[in-house]
This record gives structure tokens, sequence and C-alpha cells, in this order.
């Protein structure tokens, strides 16, 4: 993902720019090497989009762009424990082995945990070009 | 369809089902979807809304507070808090700090502490009894002042809308560089026919006519009206342009903008400082160039004018 591209993914949504100044802000501030993994309503308090719409354009965006990675993930109702990650909601079962219990669960939105990757430290290093090109932009305009 | 409208049917759709059924239908959607780059959008849309409901409850709790201006009542206050509690449904608070006159309003020293102090303190108390919502403001004429003052000065306020209107803050006020800069949207609705705003920059050193040209940052949205300084708390005015950004952010344009009558322009640019300065120098110069002797019930007369003695 070049500057320019990612340049063109935020301004298709320019009612954002502050959203996406704040997530630039967060991978500048960001000093941990391990990945850090954070939920939607996170995002939806450490961004401030102007609507949930807006904060649907904003993680959209940054998916695209590879700055976040989005994981679908099932966990056990009795433990919490991590049964299975899934890439997409169509590859979902409507029932799964809960190895925590030893019995067949309903997958429900309750025991579905949507996570989205922040980049490390060093992964924000090799961004980082492109994120004060990004950042100083949206900053100038 | 496009993705918008995919959202607003899955949002609509999401409030009616049982929780076990969520991930089903939401599979069925995505796979009527044929265009992939749309799915994937969508799904990313869907996954949001799925587990997003906490906070768009959440995203209710939003409180609005009013401020009002100077040698006023805040009569409007009633209006505004009644039309948005009836549309939005959301917690309003009318802050007041009691008549404020004009000589208080223009005196270069202190004056404006008591009432910047005391809407501080009901920020703050409002801020603690609700911590987890977002508070918007809506301020008036010197209500702007306070609230710009307050932002200027404090870190620990913050706001997620700010709504102007008749702003009497000075026009290059420096939104960017706040270290609490309001997280929403930043609107200030002027009018050209508000000649208070041009009065209060020009006869002060603190004011600025931002209520009739707009702030000159970026991140503010002016909207340009044919209104008077205190035109904007109509019902048709608040439904239509403050409803909607208190709503969603979504901002409803102002009609094309109309240039300030020549009147306020002359005004705008009448040195109105440099008069009153200019005015006492020539005094000052008529007095010393009387013999002093000769003249001195004269000087008394002036100084019992000038400065009481």
């Amino acid at each position: 993902m070049s500057s320019r591209e990612l340049d063109r993914l935020i301004r298709k949504v320019p009612q954002e720019r502050e959203a996406f100044r704040r997530f630039f802000e967060i991978l500048e501030s960001n000093t941990s090497t391990q990945p850090k993994y954070v939920t939607v309503n996170r995002l939806f308090d450490k961004l401030e989009p102007n609507s949930v719409y807006g904060l649907t354009q904003v993680i959209t965006a940054l998916l695209e762009a590879g700055l976040l990675e989005q994981v679908i993930r099932i966990q056990s109702p009795k433990t919490g424990g991590v049964i299975r990650d899934f890439n997409s909601i169509v590859e979902i079962p409507s029932t799964i082995h809960d190895k925590y219990s030893d019995s067949e669960i309903d997958v429900t939105p309750e025991n579905m945990g949507v996570f989205y990757r922040l980049p490390t430290k060093q992964e924000t290093s090799s961004h980082k070009w492109i994120i004060w090109n990004i950042s100083k932009n949206s900053k100038k305009s | 369809m496009d993705n918008l409208e995919y959202f607003k049917k899955f949002q609509e759709e999401l409030k009616n089902l049982p929780q076990d059924q969520i991930i089903s239908v939401a599979q069925r959607r995505l796979t009527e979807i044929q265009d992939p780059e749309l799915r994937r959008i969508v799904e990313d849309q869907i996954l949001i809304l799925i587990k997003i409901s906490d906070v768009a409850a959440a995203e209710c709790e939003h409180v609005v507070v009013l401020i009002h201006g100077i040698m006023s009542y805040a009569v409007w206050e009633d209006k505004v808090e009644k039309i948005i509690r009836e549309k939005l449904g959301l917690s309003v608070y009318q802050l007041r700090y009691a008549w404020f006159d004009l000589f208080r309003f223009l005196c270069p020293f202190y004056t404006r502490k008591i009432p910047i102090e005391r809407v501080l303190k009901e920020l703050k108390d409002i801020r603690d009894r609700h911590e987890t919502s977002r508070i918007s403001v809506i301020c008036h004429s010197f209500g702007t002042f306070i609230i710009s003052e307050i932002l200027k000065k404090n870190r620990n306020i913050k706001l997620h809308h700010a709504v102007f209107c008749g702003s009497v803050v000075k026009e290059e006020y420096d939104w960017a560089n706040l270290e609490c800069c309001p997280g929403g949207r930043i609107i200030n609705d002027c009018g050209n026919r508000d000649y208070w705003p041009i009065i209060a920059d020009r006869i002060s050193f603190i004011y600025g006519p931002s209520g009739t040209f707009g702030f000159t940052s970026t991140r503010v949205k002016n909207r340009y009206h044919d209104t008077s300084h205190d035109d904007y708390f109509n019902d048709e005015f608040i439904k239509r342009y403050w409803v909607s950004v208190l709503h969603d952010g979504s901002i409803e344009e102002a009609p094309a903008r109309i240039e300030p009558n020549l009147l306020l322009k002359i005004l705008a640019h009448t040195p109105g400082k440099t008069i009153a300065v200019g005015f006492i120098a020539l005094i000052m110069l008529y007095l010393a160039s009387i013999k002093l002797s000769d003249n001195y019930f004269i000087i008394r007369v002036w100084m019992r004018i000038l400065i009481g003695i």
C-alpha cells in the first residue's frame, strides 16, 4: 500500500478526517512490540467518529490499507477461551465444538468476538513514512 | 443498492432479530451480494453493527449544554431544550451565569472571569455526572467567548460537537492547536445582518467578528444565514440546522451566502480603537497647547470630564 493509495482511501471519507488523524496518533505513540488487539467499542471510543456508519467507513479503509487486521473469534461461553478464529462471517458454522466444556455450542453474537489487530512498533516503523505523510497531509487539510 | 443503504437496511433488521438468528441472517444477506468488493465492505459493516450494539446505546447518551450571551435571561434556551428533547430525546442542560451587562462585557480587566469560572465549574459537574456520555454545546454570542476561553485553558473539558451562533470570538482563533479540540463537528452559524460581533470587535481588543464573517480555521464549518444576532432561535432554524448535527453529525448546508450589507462592511473596517485613541490624543494635545495660567478653568473642566478630578 503506497502513501498515495492510502491517501485516496482517506479522501473517500472526508467527514472522518479527524478519526483518521486520531488513528495515526495512536500508531505514532505505539511502543508495543507485541501485537495489540482492540475491540470495535474501543476503536469507537478512541477514534471518536461522527457516527457508527462513519466508524465502519474508517475501519473499512484501514483494513484495505493493511493498517488493521480483522479477527473473528469464537470464544467459549464458559471460560472465554479461544475456540477458533475465522476470516469471514460467512465461514462461521451455526454450532461449534467447545473444547473447554467438551460440548456443542450455538454460535451467537455473544460468543463471537470481533477484534482488530494494530500494527506492532516494528510494523509501524516500516509504515512510518506513509503514516507520517498522511498524518501531515490530514493536519494540513 | 450502495453500502450506506445496506448498512441502514441491516441496522433496521438487527433491531428485530433474536440473538440466535443474527449470524445466519447476516450470512444470508452477504451471499445475496454478487460484487465481491461490495460484499467485503458490507461484511465489515455487519460485523461492526453486530458488536457495537452497546456503543450504539451509549451513543444515545449524549448531553447538550446551552450557553447564552450578555444582557439575556436566555429565554431561547427553553425552546431549544424542548425541541432537542422532543426530536432526539437527549439530556439538555441550560447553563446560566446571571445577567451580564455591557460594561462588564467591554471592560478590559477581570470582569469576564466570573462567568467563565461559573460555566467551567458547571461543565465539570456535568462531566462528572455523565462520565461516559458525549457533551455537545450550543452557544450564543458571549457564550461562544466563554467556551473558547475554557477550551484554550482546560485540557480536561472534552466536547463532542460545538455549535456557535452570533459568535464574538476572534476570527483567527486557533482551533487546530487546542489541546482538547471538540471531537465532533464545530459549526459556526453566522448572520449577514449581525452587527454586534463587529461592534464588539471594533471597540475591544479581545473579541472578534466571527459571528458575521466566520472563522478562518478549516476545522470549523461556517454557515452563513440571512439573519441578525437573535434570529437563530426559531423552530424552523433549530430543527433544520441544529437537530441534524446533534443527531448524527450531518451538516445541513445553509442557502447561498449573501454579502453583508455596505453599512456592516464599513463598520467592520472602521478603525474604532484607533479613532478612540486618536480622539483622546487630540484632546491631550489641545490641552498641552493652552497656556496653563490663562486657561486654568478650562483645564479643570476637561479634567473633570476625562478623569473625574
